[in-house]
């Protein structure tokens, strides 16, 4: 199937045959904030986690849960828009993703010594679109337009976290704790493109490609109190996957250079690697009206490869600010500001496989209303970035002209609660 | 096959493990972690003082599934009367106090949330007169006044709110609720018959009894000749107790510093002995 691709990539995307992992959003690590209190700091969380949240962020935190049994919910509809300008004659791409879920549910209770809890968190989970048809497109066969290009592309992906915590408060300066997460991870992506052009030959590469993953997602975590209202937490997490199956499957019919249709179909059980993470983070609990917060995470580079495609991801450093302030009793608001870097490579142009760099900046602001025992809080959050990719052009002589600027934000509404007895 | 690059993990996880070996010796506490919706705790309404009653009703009936009640409805409603007029002097005017003799060969006597006192059959036959007995009553009182249980559970009333419904709709926290009282019943229990209050909270009731006793009209020394009979015995009894003459020294303290008179008030003997007659 190589050779007939490669006279298709001249006018069709990057990576039409050539399959890669699909990912929710595989350059980013902050897809959906987690947490009742901790998405509306910007997930600034590391050093308070001091409530059901705190077993995603940093289960030493939940030694300090008041209150005997906690749980919390949260539900949250997350929307993400791409959008990569002048990818084909000065047409642009669109693509944009949604999903409505529970992504977060805790709960937690003493147990002798102990705290311990069950959670359930999905930190990632996307359903990205595009349906796109362009007309009237130059190609590169002498006296041949392209009259029709259409796109069909869906790519979903949900990454589901589920499992126990358990937190020793060691010393009233001390806390230590874990949590063993199983990892599951289900994507599917489908990328169907037809060409027809303007002498009514047509060329028709459509891929397929599937992974279901299942690891752990072991994270260890402190929380040390130095000096009375400050706190300080260090975390260390890294996904391990134990199965994995991938499935590549590409068509492909064509009747440019004479009739030709192919399909090629291969399985893999080779194992994604993903980054450790380190995160560090420090609170000040200035008054009970007040919270500040701040955390600084690093993922370690990583590089493998699938099906004789090399994937590279830079380490990255992400930083977010949290605020919490109690008007009264009742009422509470809650903001912040996290960055959300982009792990790829600076783009060459010269990439065998569509790849985009984009950092992402954004905020989060939420409203929380207590009675005795519950709260319930209502808010969201939005990113933006800009930056270039590669996802059309085939250029060897020019790469410069393979790459694109792409722009892309994305919000989230969350509603969730929380109840203590 | 994927190849990742290694990275130097376990010096990282060793630095910041050793952090906390660097900790200043602060006096630190994490009450400052409390935020203010959560600060108001002193303050018990209707909603807490059903919760009690109902939490303590079932542990009372777990109780009574243990241990069978002595069958003598003149001993049951003299004890009921004893303790009825020592419950007046308490401040927990809104609760209907009950109190039970159950068979059992160990000396003691227990409490619940919500006013329910029982007294075991080998405490009512070491008493003597009627004030040992008003003392006794008067220290599981002391218990269910102080909220020692309540406190130590936090146990809370529901929030019936429009808030709270809808958080229970979004959290599904309902059947959670369920779950936790039923635990909440079971450390109770354990608290109760087997764990026993704090020192502290003993010492304060042994506090609070006298000032009871004595404000009745009983004679105040009833608690003290009870407790020192009951250390001159072989018998077992609550194992978390402070010691009886670590006890017997409160007391006298108290006593002293109230300006409570031993001897003073009536044991009515005669009529303790008249009633617990089915015991001896």
């Amino acid at each position: 199937m190589k050779s007939r691709v490669i006279l298709l990539l001249a006018f069709l995307a990057t990576l039409a045959a050539t399959p890669r992992p699909a990912a929710a959003d595989e350059y980013h690590y902050v897809n959906i904030l987690v947490g009742d209190r901790a998405s509306g700091m910007a997930g600034a969380y590391t050093a308070v986690s001091d409530d059901p949240s705190g077993m995603f962020y940093n289960p030493a935190g939940i030694a300090y849960a008041s209150g005997r049994n906690i749980s919390a919910s949260v539900n949250a509809y997350h929307v993400t828009n791409k959008t990569y300008e002048k990818v084909i004659a000065g047409n642009g791409w669109k693509r944009t993703s949604s999903s409505l879920l529970p992504n977060y549910f805790g709960v937690i209770q003493p147990l002798g010594k102990f705290k311990v809890g069950v959670s359930y968190a999905v930190p990632e989970s996307s359903l990205e679109n595009q349906d796109q048809i362009f007309y009237d497109l130059p190609s590169t066969l002498p006296g041949i337009t392209v009259d029709k290009y259409a796109i069909n592309y869906n790519n979903s992906d949900t990454n589901n976290l589920f499992g126990p915590s358990v937190a020793l408060e060691v010393n009233d300066q001390l806390a230590v704790g874990a949590t063993l997460y199983v990892h599951k991870r289900n994507s599917h992506l489908i990328f169907n493109q037809y060409v027809l052009l303007s002498d009514a030959r047509y060329q028709w590469p459509s891929q397929y490609l599937e992974t279901d993953e299942w690891g752990i997602r072991p994270i260890v975590g402190v929380m040390w109190s130095p000096a009375e209202r400050l706190s300080v937490g260090l975390t260390a997490a890294k996904t391990v996957v134990l199965t994995s199956k991938t499935l590549s499957q590409n068509t492909i019919s064509t009747d440019v250079g004479g009739a030709y249709n192919d399909f090629v179909r291969k399985e893999s059980d080779a194992r994604r690697e993903y980054p450790y993470q380190f995160k560090a983070g420090a609170a000040y609990f200035a008054t009970p009206k007040l919270l500040l917060s701040a955390d600084v995470s690093y993922f370690t580079p990583e590089d493998y490869t699938l099906f004789g495609v090399n994937y590279e991801k830079d380490p990255v450093i992400n930083g977010a600010l949290g605020v919490e302030y109690y008007f009264s009793p009742a009422w509470a608001v809650r903001a912040g500001l996290f960055s959300d870097r982009s792990n790829s490579p600076a783009i060459t142009g010269r990439e065998d496989r569509m790849v985009e760099q984009i950092d992402l900046y954004g905020g989060s602001l939420t409203v929380s209303r207590f009675t005795r025992n519950t709260s319930i809080t209502a808010g969201g959050s939005f990113a933006y970035g800009d930056g270039q990719a590669h996802v059309y052009g085939g250029d060897q002589a020019n790469p410069e002209n393979n790459i694109q600027d792409v722009s892309a934000s994305s919000w989230t509404l969350f509603l969730s609660s929380s109840y203590t007895y | 096959m994927m190849t990742p690059r290694s990275f130097p993990l376990l010096p990282a996880l060793l630095l910041s493990l050793c952090l906390p070996a660097a900790v200043c010796a602060a006096d630190t506490s994490a009450a400052w972690r409390t935020r203010v919706s959560a600060l108001d705790t002193e303050n018990y309404n209707n909603a807490d003082i059903l919760e009690e009653v109902r939490f303590g009703k079932e542990i009372a009936a777990r109780i009574l599934g243990r241990y069978k009640l002595v069958d003598d409805q003149k001993l049951q409603r003299y004890v009921n009367r004893v303790g009825a007029v020592v419950a007046q002097q308490t401040c927990r005017s809104e609760l209907t106090f009950h109190f039970a003799v159950i068979e059992s060969s160990e000396i003691n006597a227990y409490s619940t949330p919500g006013g329910y006192i029982f007294v075991t059959s080998a405490a009512v036959k070491l008493m003597r007169d009627e004030a040992e007995l008003a003392g006794v009553l008067a220290h599981e009182l002391a218990h269910v006044c102080e909220r020692h249980i309540v406190t130590e559970l936090n146990l809370r009333g529901r929030d019936e709110s429009g808030v709270s419904s809808l958080v229970a709709l979004i959290g599904g926290a309902s059947d959670s609720a369920k779950v936790a009282f039923n635990q909440s019943v079971e450390k109770a229990i354990d608290l109760v018959l087997r764990d026993g209050y704090k020192r502290e909270d003993e010492m304060r009731a042994d506090e609070d009894a006298l000032l009871y006793v004595a404000m009745s009209g009983y004679d105040p020394a009833g608690l003290d000749s009870y407790l020192l009979r009951v250390s001159t015995t072989k018998a077992e009894v609550g194992k978390t107790y402070p010691r009886y003459d670590t006890r017997r020294q409160l007391l006298q303290k108290v006593a002293a510093d109230h300006g409570v008179v031993s001897g003073s008030g009536r044991r009515d003997a005669a009529r303790f002995s008249g009633a617990t007659q089915v015991l001896q």
